[in-house]
C-alpha cells in the first residue's frame, strides 16, 4: 500500500514539475513564436484568400433566398452564418503543416529532439500567436457587418458566448493534433503538403465552411454533425449564429472534445513511431 | 514573326515538361486537388438546386459550363501564368532577370513564358470534362456558336494574360505582391457560378465594370446559343485597353529597371 501511495505521490509530484515547467517556458516560447510571425506578415494576409469562395456562396444564398427563406434560411441568416465561418476559420485554423514538413526533412528537427521541451510546444505557441491583431480587426467588420445586416444577428447571451469559447478551444486543439499528425507523416512522405491540402478541403465543404450542414439533405446533415469534420468551424459557427440544435450542443461539444483526444493519442503515436524512424536512417 | 516566339515557347514549355516529368507523384497530387475542388463547385452547385429549380435562370447543365470554364481560366492560370510571375519575382531579387533582358527577344512575352507547370493543367482537363457533361444534356450546338465560343475563350485568356502582365510589371515598384495577388484570386473566384446568380449591384460591378462575367458567363451564354453582345463587346474592349494597358506598364517598368543595386 505504501508502495502504491508513493508511486502515486511521485507520479503527482511529477505532473506538478512539468506543469510549472511549461508555466515558464511558455512566455518565452510565445515571445519567440511572436517576433517570428512579425518578421512573415504577409503569411497573414493569404488567409483572405480562404475566404472567397464562402463568400460567394453567401452572394448566391442571398440572391436566393430574397423572396422566400431558403430551408429556414433568412437573407440574414446568411450573412451571419458566412460572417460568422470567416471568423470561426480564422479563429481556430492551425497551419504548421509546411514548417513541420521542412524541419523533418532538412534535419534541423534534430537540435530539438535534444531539448527537454517536446517541439510540439513550440508549435502549437506558434499555432496560437497566429491569431493576434488580424482576429481583433476581423471581429470588429465581422460585428458591424452583421449589426447592420437587417435579420442577421448573433446570440450574445452570456451562456451561448462561454460555449462558443469552449467550441473554439476544442475546435484549435482538434485542427492542432490533425495538422501535427499530418506534419509528423513527414517522416515517411514527401506530398505531405498535398495530403494536408485534401484534408482541409474534404473538412472545408463537409464541416460548414462552403455550406451550412443544415441545407444538406437531412439524412447526411445527421450524420455529418458526429463526424470530427464540423469541430472546427461549423459546430462554433452555429452555436454563435444560435441556429444550433440546443438539446443537441453540449452533446456535439463532448463528442468533439473526444475526436480531439482521439487525435491527440494518435498524433503523439504517429510523432513517436516518426522518430525512431528518423534516428533509424542516421540523423 | 510569330514563328519565333513560338519556337522559344515550345523549347522552353519542353524543359518546364521534362522538370515536371520527374515529379511524378506532383501529377497525380495535382490531379486529385483538382478533382476535389471541382467536386466541391459542383456539389455546392448541387446545394443550390436541391432548394432552387434554377439558378438565376440556369438550369443544372447549363451552370456546369460556366464551372467547367471557371476550372479552365483557374488551370491556365496556375500552370502558365503564376509559375511565370513567381520566376519573375525571383529573377528581380537575384538579379537574374539581367540574363533574361540581354535575350534578343520582347521582354514582356519571354518573361511571361518563361515558365510552366503543366501538372496544373488538370484543372483545365476538368473543366473541359464538365463542359462536355454539361454539353451533353444540352441541345445539339451549332457550327457558328461553337466557333464564337471559341474566340470568346481565347479573348478570355487573353484578358487574364493581360491582368497578370501587369501584375508583373508592377513587380518592378512593389516587391511585395501578395496581396494584390490575393485579391486578384479571390475576385477570380466569382466566376465559379453564373453571374446572374449574384444579387443586384454585385451583379453589375461583376459585368461591366470588372469583366469578371466575360470570363465564365459569357462564353458559355454563347455556347448555349443565347449570346449577350453588349457583354461581349464591353469584355473584348476591356480585354485590348487591358493588354495594351500592360505593354505600357512593361515599357515603363524596363526604363525603370536598374538591376540589382541600381
Amino acid at each position: 500500500m505504501s508502495r502504491n501511495g508513493d508511486s502515486g505521490r511521485t507520479r503527482l509530484h511529477g505532473l506538478v514539475l512539468k506543469a510549472r515547467y511549461l508555466g515558464r517556458a511558455y512566455p518565452v516560447l510565445l515571445r519567440f513564436a511572436w517576433e517570428r510571425a512579425a518578421a512573415y506578415r504577409a503569411v497573414f494576409v493569404v488567409a483572405l484568400m480562404n475566404a472567397a469562395f464562402p463568400l460567394v456562396m453567401m452572394a448566391i444564398w442571398i440572391e436566393l433566398a430574397r423572396e422566400s427563406p431558403v430551408a429556414g434560411f433568412t437573407t440574414g441568416d446568411f450573412v451571419a452564418y458566412y460572417l460568422a465561418a470567416v471568423l470561426v476559420r480564422r479563429l481556430t485554423a492551425v497551419g504548421i503543416v509546411n514548417d513541420l514538413e521542412r524541419l523533418i526533412r532538412s534535419g534541423e528537427l534534430s537540435p530539438h529532439l535534444l531539448r527537454p521541451l517536446h517541439v510540439g510546444h513550440v508549435f502549437f505557441a506558434r499555432a496560437l500567436v497566429g491569431r493576434g491583431f488580424i482576429v481583433l480587426l476581423l471581429m470588429l467588420a465581422v460585428g458591424v457587418g452583421v449589426a447592420l445586416t437587417p435579420g442577421a444577428r448573433f446570440d450574445l447571451r452570456p451562456v451561448s458566448l462561454a460555449l462558443f469559447v469552449v467550441a473554439c478551444a476544442i475546435g484549435l486543439l482538434f485542427e492542432f493534433f490533425v495538422q501535427f499528425s499530418i506534419g509528423s507523416l513527414g517522416f515517411w512522405l514527401t506530398q505531405v503538403q498535398g495530403i494536408a491540402a485534401a484534408f482541409q478541403f474534404v473538412k472545408a465543404f463537409l464541416g460548414g465552411y462552403i455550406v451550412p450542414l443544415a441545407l444538406f439533405p437531412s439524412g447526411l446533415a445527421q450524420w455529418l454533425v458526429w463526424t470530427p469534420f464540423p469541430i472546427s468551424v461549423a459546430l462554433p459557427v452555429e452555436i454563435l449564429t444560435g441556429q444550433a440544435d440546443a438539446a443537441q450542443v453540449s452533446a456535439r461539444l463532448i463528442v468533439g472534445a473526444l475526436w480531439t483526444l482521439l487525435t491527440a493519442v494518435g498524433a503523439r503515436q504517429v510523432w513517436r513511431a516518426g522518430v525512431r524512424a528518423y534516428a533509424a536512417v542516421g540523423a | 514573326m510569330i514563328a519565333h516566339p513560338l519556337r522559344v515557347f515550345v523549347r522552353l514549355a519542353r524543359g518546364s515538361l521534362m522538370t515536371a516529368m520527374e515529379y511524378r507523384v506532383g501529377f497525380i497530387t495535382a490531379m486529385g486537388m483538382s478533382l476535389i475542388d471541382a467536386l466541391w463547385a459542383v456539389g455546392g452547385a448541387w446545394v443550390f438546386y436541391s432548394h432552387r429549380p434554377t439558378l438565376g435562370g440556369w438550369r443544372f447543365h447549363e451552370a456546369l459550363l460556366v464551372v467547367g470554364l471557371f476550372f479552365i481560366a483557374s488551370g491556365f492560370l496556375d500552370a502558365v501564368l503564376q509559375p511565370s510571375l513567381r520566376e519573375l519575382i525571383e529573377g528581380l531579387r537575384t538579379g537574374q532577370l539581367d540574363y533574361i533582358l540581354i535575350r534578343p527577344m520582347d521582354a514582356m512575352l519571354l518573361i511571361s513564358m518563361r515558365r510552366q507547370r503543366f501538372e496544373k493543367l488538370s484543372s483545365a482537363l476538368i473543366g473541359v470534362v464538365l463542359i462536355a457533361v454539361g454539353l451533353s444534356q444540352a441541345s445539339a450546338v451549332g457550327g457558328a456558336p461553337l466557333f464564337g465560343f471559341l474566340v470568346l475563350l481565347g479573348f478570355t485568356l487573353l484578358l487574364l494574360y493581360a491582368a497578370m502582365s501587369l501584375l508583373m510589371a508592377l513587380c518592378f515598384w512593389v516587391v511585395d505582391l501578395t496581396n494584390i495577388e490575393e485579391l486578384l484570386l479571390g475576385l477570380l473566384e466569382t466566376a465559379r457560378y453564373p453571374v446572374q446568380a449574384f444579387p443586384e449591384p454585385l451583379r453589375s460591378v461583376l459585368s461591366f465594370v470588372l469583366p469578371i462575367a466575360f470570363i465564365s458567363t459569357v462564353p458559355a451564354e454563347m455556347l448555349l446559343g443565347r449570346p449577350n453582345w453588349l457583354l461581349i463587346a464591353y469584355g473584348i474592349a476591356a480585354t485590348l485597353a487591358l493588354f495594351a494597358l500592360s505593354r505600357l506598364a512593361w515599357r515603363a517598368a524596363l526604363r525603370k529597371y536598374a538591376s540589382i543595386g541600381g
